[in-house]
């Protein structure tokens, strides 16, 4: 066995993000199609001055997207889906724990869905789901484990912010997403990327 | 009350394409990894686009993993030159040393959040000097403090002498600082009363190593790597530095090296080592020792050990009596002689007394440590069973607080003797050291005055005076104790705390006035009647040192306020420049220390900015492994 040469055999970082990144889905122009409802509404800026006057304002909502059904979901299998979008970094799970969770939906709060990029540097926990610790992680990168019971807060690794929890709704049997707590990793906004 | 909560933000500001770049490093732990700031004013209300020619990265939106993302955490806003600006700070991704893949821990992928922002939890950042008037901490001037302050310092040392002047600082917040700070206690005052945050004396907290003659940070990053097998003792890399598992040690196991962690508990770093050929020593706290000398006693039954190693770099009796460089040789004899001192006779005789002891046996040390035989037996044949062809693995052992910090003598004699036994030490891939715990910032510009120091070894030897003992006697009438809480470090106590009480506010002479005179009149008072004036200096008010003992607070200036150096885990010289205003009149350590310096009469503290510090300090640093003279003097050649 030999390291003589340091980092010999290490992949460049284009190619471990081509490895363990999250498949794009669509081209960008599709991607902004997509994403997000996007309405025209007037706002008064300085109301109550001389300067009021009624600009557009831009807002942009999340989509309310039927990701699951309640009688499909089975203890500790993961479902996968995307949102808000197809883009980069939309790749999701739901999952029913048997444990109460935070944000968890369900009888017994227990239905949770998170984003699957890695917030430290945004690698895939696609399939790293742990049933006994209720986590996703470790991550293929750096080892970053995220606890799904509170809010993927991190439980041991080097990510700075907690993975996106998905909002969810349920309307009789239909778990819809309705929104996202936490900024998605690679994006500046989670609804334009 | 109503529940606190928490709502993550769901966007984030990128740099424009114009923002200013300033590079510095992370501040928290050893490996000092790279970082880039970019800043842009607040007003014009300007932000960077999605598309790669409308950001500061030149990367389009979304990034890709491993991109230069920008987390929410990693923004914040700051005053520079006076005017609000956005700062992002990320991780250097063009960086080709130490954090070679431009990755970040949970620390430095937070540090945007340490910068002052009244917004923030950090709106508690000390602002203004005080003073502790009818009981209550006010702000005063610079002036007036800083003269309270060197006006009963001269009284002191003049009256009760100069050990009575302490001082207890940290030893690693900037070489300007130390440098100044030491300059100041030891060449100015020339107080023993002297030491760091972390020993009650100025005292090696590695004594095994300096024994032995092994540098503490010996080691470089890449060694950790191409280690074949790789003993950890009392850290787990990964979580307390992060990078250097990542980029360095991980890479090392991804390529067959065996990680061994000694440590009572299986974190992160130990499951990936087990899971990739590695092996957890799940030791019991405080009987490591037991375990490293079973290690070292199988491999001495074996014949395992580096022999050619031992023969030609290992001292005989001679050579050890004659001291590793500070024996008879090049230290005063009065005082510091090795002969004898070592008690054994070179390996041979180390090893006859290993074999003789019982405890060291495998069965024992299995027992007491709770570690299973079988993996300590596995341990030892990892670490120095000839492979097949004969040739030896290359091994080198770290060690940490968690090791060294309990049974200190004896954890770290034992494990100088298994890293000689094992051919550890100053080859590539074969080496032993710390792997560290803050950045290494400190540089003394003055020797400790151990001939004044009243404490004794056996013997004729002085000791560094114990800063505690000497303080809970009564005997320091002023402290000065910056940057670390010292009631709560090391030895502290309840009634280690009490005692501070006692001799500050407890003290029947309080200031009751504004007027300097009388300020001056109870001070004095009060040092004469047995009590003690508390100067504390530091970013934050500390408690209790600070909110419930000082007299006098002077506000420091820190990272990324400042222009600073320090050197990381392998001896890289790292600048930390200044991008945004010191919060108030918050002033860094070497200012404060040359303004009471000035006042004292003291020379030699006209520094005009941190710059000349670092140039003076350059000096005392040859020979050191911070030792920054010589390129110090090319980049001055460079300018020229």
């Amino acid at each position: 066995m030999t390291h003589e040469t340091p980092n010999e055999g290490v992949m460049s970082r284009k190619e471990i993000a081509k490895k363990v990144g999250h498949k794009c889905l669509v081209s960008r122009r599709n991607f902004l199609i997509s994403s997000g409802v996007t309405t025209t509404i007037m706002i008064t800026m300085n109301p109550g001055t001389a300067m009021a006057k009624e600009v557009p304002a831009q807002v942009t909502e999340y989509p309310r997207k039927l990701i699951a059904k309640m009688s499909d979901l089975k203890l500790d299998e993961p479902l996968d889906f995307t949102y808000p979008d197809e883009g980069e970094h939309a790749d999701s799970m739901i999952v029913r724990m048997g444990v109460k969770a935070g944000g968890g939906l369900g009888p017994d709060q227990d239905i949770v869905a998170f984003n699957y990029a890695c917030t430290h540097q945004g690698g895939s926990l696609m399939d790293s789901y742990k049933a006994d610790t209720k986590s996703l992680g470790a991550c293929p990168l750096h080892l970053s484990t995220y606890d799904l019971t509170r809010h993927g807060i991190l439980i041991s690794g080097q990510a700075y912010q907690s993975l996106p929890q998905v909002l969810l709704e349920v309307d009789g049997d239909d778990i819809y997403a309705t929104g996202i707590f936490g900024l998605i990793f690679g994006r500046k906004e989670n609804l334009h990327g | 009350m109503s529940t606190p909560y928490y709502i993550p933000d769901s966007n984030v500001p990128l740099p424009p394409a114009d923002a200013e770049v300033i590079t510095t490093a992370c501040d928290y732990c050893i490996v000092a990894c790279g970082y880039k700031v970019f800043r842009w004013p607040v007003k014009g209300g300007k932000e960077g686009g999605a598309a790669a020619e409308d950001n500061a990265f030149g990367e389009d939106f979304p990034v890709q993993a491993l991109g230069p993302w920008v987390a929410p955490n990693q923004h914040n806003i700051v005053l520079h030159e006076g005017e609000p600006h956005h700062v992002v700070i990320i991780p250097d991704k063009d960086t080709e040393f130490v954090n070679t893949d431009g990755d970040s821990s949970l620390r430095g992928g937070c540090i945007a959040q340490k910068c002052y922002n009244p917004e923030t939890p950090t709106r508690d950042r000390l602002k203004s000097p005080m003073m502790r008037i009818y009981g209550i901490l006010q702000p005063v001037p610079w002036d007036f403090a800083l003269d309270i302050a060197a006006e009963m310092a001269k009284y002191v040392i003049k009256k009760h002498g100069h050990n009575a002047y302490g001082v207890k600082t940290f030893s690693y917040q900037y070489i300007e600082n130390t440098y100044a700070i030491t300059k100041y206690a030891l060449r100015s005052i020339n107080t023993a009363n002297f030491t760091f945050h972390d020993t009650p004396s100025d005292v090696s907290s590695t004594p095994g190593f300096r024994d032995a003659g092994f540098d503490n940070f010996g080691p470089a990053y890449e060694d950790w790597m191409n280690a074949e097998t790789l003993l950890i003792c009392g850290t787990d890399p990964y979580e307390t530095k992060t990078i250097l598992f990542t980029q360095w040690i991980m890479k090392g196991i991804q390529n067959g090296q065996k990680a061994i962690f000694m440590v009572p508990r299986k974190t992160a770093g130990v499951a990936y080592a087990e899971q990739n050929g590695g092996l957890w020593l799940d030791v019991t706290p405080g009987t490591d020792l037991l375990v490293v000398n079973a290690i070292a006693r199988i491999i001495v039954e074996n014949g395992w050990q580096d022999k050619e190693w031992i023969e030609k770099w290992v001292n005989d009796k001679w050579g050890a009596s004659s001291g590793f460089g500070q024996g008879t040789r090049n230290t005063p004899w009065q005082w510091r002689t090795t002969w004898g001192k070592f008690q054994t006779k070179g390996f041979d005789d180390w090893a006859k007394w290993l074999l003789s002891q019982d405890e060291f046996k495998l069965e024992a040390g299995a027992e007491v440590s709770g570690v299973d035989a079988a993996k300590i037996q596995l341990a030892a044949e990892m670490m120095a069973k000839p492979k097949g062809d004969g040739s030896r693995p290359k091994t080198s052992i770290m060690i940490e607080k968690g090791f060294y910090w309990s049974n200190n003598t004896g954890n770290t004699q034992a494990i100088s003797a298994l890293g000689i036994t094992v051919g550890a030490g100053g080859r590539p891939g074969q080496v032993i050291g710390r792997a560290g715990g803050h950045q290494r910032g400190g540089v003394r510009g003055g020797g400790y005055p151990r001939n004044k120091s009243p404490m004794k070894l056996p013997g004729r030897r002085r000791r560094a005076l114990d800063t505690d003992t000497w303080t809970m006697a009564g005997h320091t009438r002023m402290a000065h104790v910056i940057g670390t809480t010292w009631i709560q470090s090391m030895l502290g106590s309840q009634q280690m705390s009490a005692r501070f009480h006692e001799l500050t506010r407890g003290n029947p002479h309080q200031i009751q006035s504004i007027n300097r005179e009388k300020i001056l009149e109870t001070l004095k008072a009060r040092v004469d009647s047995g009590g003690m004036v508390l100067v504390n200096q530091d970013i934050y008010l500390v408690d209790p040192i600070g909110n419930q003992f000082a007299d006098i607070i002077f506000p420091a200036a820190t990272w990324g306020e400042e222009d600073f150096l320090r050197a990381n885990g392998e001896r890289r010289i790292r600048l930390y420049q200044k991008f945004y205003d010191a919060p108030g009149e918050a002033k860094p350590d070497w200012w404060i220390i040359a303004q009471l310096a000035k006042r004292m009469g003291f020379e030699g503290f006209d520094w005009e900015n941190a710059n000349e510090v670092a140039e003076e300090a350059a000096k005392f640093t040859r020979g050191s492994r911070k030792d920054f003279k010589e390129s110090l003097n090319k980049a001055l050649i460079s300018v020229l």
